[in-house]
C-alpha cells in the first residue's frame, strides 16, 4: 500500500477500496485500511477529509406514495402471465390451428366467467408463468405452492368467508388447522371436484377436464358434486377423475413422486411417456410431440431437472433411447 | 452514512439471486424487484421526470428481465444492469418530449440531474460535519448534472467506476476526469481546521 503514502484527498476518493471501506462500516474493524491510518499518521487530515466528504454525500429521498411498488409489482406480474399465453398461442405447430379455435372458445368462456365474477365479492387471483412456482401464504397462514402455469382464487376476508380456495393447474396445499374466528372445514374447488380437509398436506392437479388428488398427511374428502362421487383419502392415496371416464380411481403412491415439482424436479416411475409429455407440455408451455407411434405407451422411471432445459432433453432421450431435440417452441421426440 | 441498500455480500446474494431467476423462480424475481425498485425510482426521479414514466419504464425493464432471464449474466452487476437499464430507457423518453437535447456523451449538461442532500439528521455529530455538509450542499449547484450523477451511483448507490462509465456511455478515463474536477472543487472549498482533532475522535469508533 506504499503508493497510498503520496494520495491527496481527491485520490482516496476516487480509490476502490477505499470508498468500499467507508461505505460498509460493519466490515471496518478488520480492513487493511484501518491499520493502514494507524500507521501513517502524517495522512490523518487527507484521510479525514475524504471520509467527511463521502459521509456528507447522504442524498434526499423523494416521497413515493404508499402502494406505488405493489401496483407495479401487480401489473408486471400480469404482463409477464399474458406474454407467456401469447407466446404459446403463437407457437408455429400443426396444433396451433385447434389453439386459436380454443383461444375464441376460452376467450367466450372466459368473457362468460369475467362478468359472472364481476357480480362476486371480488377474489384475489395469483397465477404463475410458465416454468416458474411461487409460494403463496393464504391469509389463515396455510401455504400453498403453485406449480407453472397454475392460478389459484380465494376471497381475501376469511372472517365473513369460509375457508375456500379455487385451484386451476396444479398446487400443494399445507393447510393449517382452524382458529377462533375462522371456518373449520377448508376447501379446495376444481372445474369439477371439491376436497373438504381438515389440516393436512395434499398436492392438487387440475387440467383438462381432469383432478388428481395425492394426500401427503392428514385426511380429505374428495368429492365429485356432479356424480354424486365421494372418497375419503388416507395419506398416499391418489385419486383421479376425469369427467370423461366416470367415476373416482383410487391408489396408493409414493408421495415423493408427486411433490417432487417443488423442487423443480419431476420424477416419475413406470410413467408411459405420453403422460411425461403432457406434464412437460403443462410445465413448459411448448408441445413435446412424439414422432414415433411405439414410444408413446412406453413406460419409463426417472426424474428430469426442470431448470436445466439442455439437461432436460438429454436425460429424456436417454431414458427413451429416441433422439430429443428442440425446434423453436416444439420439442420433438423420434 | 445511512444507506440501508448497502451491504456487504450484496455481489454475492445478487448473484445467487440472478441464478435463481434463470432457473425460472418467480420467488427470486419477485426479491429483486423489492430489492431495487425503491433506488431505482429515487434514481429516476432525479431526471426531473414524472412518477408516472418510472412506472412504465420499470414495468418494461423487470418484464424484459424475466423474459430474457436466460441471458442473464451471473458474474456481471445485476444492480449496474438494472440502473444503466432505467437510465437508457428515461433518457429516451426525455428525448421523445424533447427535453434532452441529446444523450451524446461529450455535451454537459445536455440532461438534468437533480441532486439535493437529505435533511440534516443525528449522524452528523459535530460541527465540522456539519460544515462540510453545508459546503457540500451549496457546491453540489455548482456541479454539472454528469458530475452529480457520478457521485450519486459511486458514493450513494456503491456502483463501481467501471460500470458507471459503462452506464453512462464514458470511458473510465473520462469518469474518472468528471470525478475528478468534481472532487478537486470540493477539496479547494474544504476548512482544514480541527480535521485532526476531530479524526483522533474518528478513530476511537474502532
Amino acid at each position: 500500500m506504499e503508493k497510498y503514502a503520496e494520495y491527496e484527498t481527491e485520490d482516496f476518493l476516487q480509490d476502490e477500496s477505499f470508498v468500499e471501506w467507508v461505505l460498509n462500516p460493519e466490515t471496518k474493524a478488520r480492513h487493511p485500511w484501518t491499520a493502514w491510518i494507524k500507521a501513517n499518521p502524517a495522512k490523518k487530515d487527507t484521510v479525514q477529509q475524504a471520509i467527511n466528504i463521502i459521509r456528507s454525500f447522504n442524498f434526499k429521498q423523494e416521497p413515493v406514495p404508499a402502494g406505488f411498488y405493489t401496483e407495479l409489482i401487480k401489473r408486471i406480474d400480469t404482463t409477464i402471465h399474458r406474454e407467456e399465453e401469447e407466446r404459446l398461442l403463437n407457437t408455429p405447430s400443426p396444433f396451433k390451428k385447434m389453439w386459436r379455435a380454443a383461444a375464441i372458445i376460452g376467450g367466450l368462456l372466459i368473457g362468460g366467467a369475467a362478468v359472472y365474477v364481476l357480480m362476486q365479492p371480488s377474489r384475489t387471483a395469483i397465477s404463475t408463468p410458465y416454468a416458474a412456482i411461487k409460494t403463496v401464504v393464504l391469509p389463515d397462514s396455510s401455504e400453498v405452492v403453485l406449480n407453472a402455469n397454475s392460478d389459484i382464487r380465494f376471497y381475501p376476508d376469511w372472517k365473513t368467508h369460509a375457508r375456500k380456495v379455487w385451484v386451476d393447474g396444479e398446487a400443494f396445499f399445507k393447510v393449517r388447522p382452524a382458529r377462533g374466528g375462522e371456518a373449520a372445514p377448508f376447501t379446495v374447488y376444481t372445474s369439477e371436484a371439491e376436497i373438504e380437509v381438515l389440516g393436512t398436506e395434499f398436492n392438487v392437479k387440475s387440467i383438462d377436464h381432469s383432478t388428481a388428488v395425492m394426500l401427503r398427511s392428514g385426511k380429505v374428502n374428495f368429492r365429485i358434486p356432479g356424480k354424486r362421487a365421494a372418497t375419503v383419502m388416507r395419506p398416499a392415496d391418489y385419486c383421479y377423475y376425469n369427467s370423461s371416464q366416470g367415476g373416482i380411481t383410487t391408489r396408493t403412491v409414493n408421495p415423493a413422486l408427486y411433490t417432487s415439482w417443488m423442487e423443480h424436479k419431476y420424477r416419475f416411475q413406470e410413467t408411459p411417456a405420453r403422460e411425461i409429455c403432457q406434464t412437460l407440455k403443462a410445465y413448459f408451455g411448448y408441445d413435446f410431440v412424439i414422432k414415433r407411434p411405439e414410444l408413446e405407451e412406453q413406460r419409463i422411471s426417472g426424474t428430469l431437472e426442470l431448470q436445466d432445459e439442455r439437461l432436460l432433453i438429454n436425460v429424456l432421450a436417454d431414458l427413451l433411447d429416441a433422439t430429443v431435440t428442440r425446434n423453436g417452441e416444439e420439442v420433438i421426440i423420434e | 452514512m445511512t444507506n440501508p441498500s448497502f451491504d456487504l455480500h450484496q455481489p454475492y446474494e445478487d448473484q445467487y439471486l440472478v441464478q435463481q431467476i434463470r432457473s425460472g423462480d418467480y420467488t427470486a424475481f419477485t426479491r429483486l424487484y423489492n430489492k431495487y425498485a425503491p433506488a431505482l425510482t429515487q434514481y429516476g426521479l432525479k431526471f426531473n421526470v414524472g412518477l408516472p414514466e418510472i412506472e412504465d419504464s420499470l414495468h418494461d425493464i423487470f418484464v424484459w428481465v424475466w423474459a430474457n432471464r436466460q441471458k442473464l449474466e451471473v458474474r456481471h452487476s445485476i444492480k449496474s444492469y438494472l440502473f444503466k437499464s432505467i437510465r437508457t430507457s428515461i433518457l429516451h423518453a426525455l428525448e421523445k418530449t424533447n427535453k434532452v437535447r441529446s444523450i451524446a456523451p461529450e455535451e454537459e449538461n445536455s440532461y438534468y440531474f437533480e441532486l439535493e442532500l437529505s435533511p440534516e439528521n443525528l449522524a452528523l455529530q459535530n460541527e465540522n460535519q456539519r460544515l462540510v455538509r453545508a459546503q457540500v450542499a451549496g457546491l453540489l449547484n455548482t456541479l454539472t448534472a454528469k458530475q452529480k450523477e457520478v457521485i450519486y451511483l459511486r458514493y450513494y448507490e456503491g456502483l463501481r467506476f467501471e460500470d458507471i462509465a459503462a452506464n453512462m456511455n464514458l470511458s473510465v478515463k473520462a469518469c474518472y476526469k468528471i470525478m475528478g474536477r468534481a472532487i478537486t472543487t470540493l477539496r479547494e472549498n474544504m476548512p482544514n481546521s480541527r480535521v485532526l482533532l476531530l479524526f483522533l475522535l474518528y478513530l476511537q469508533q474502532f
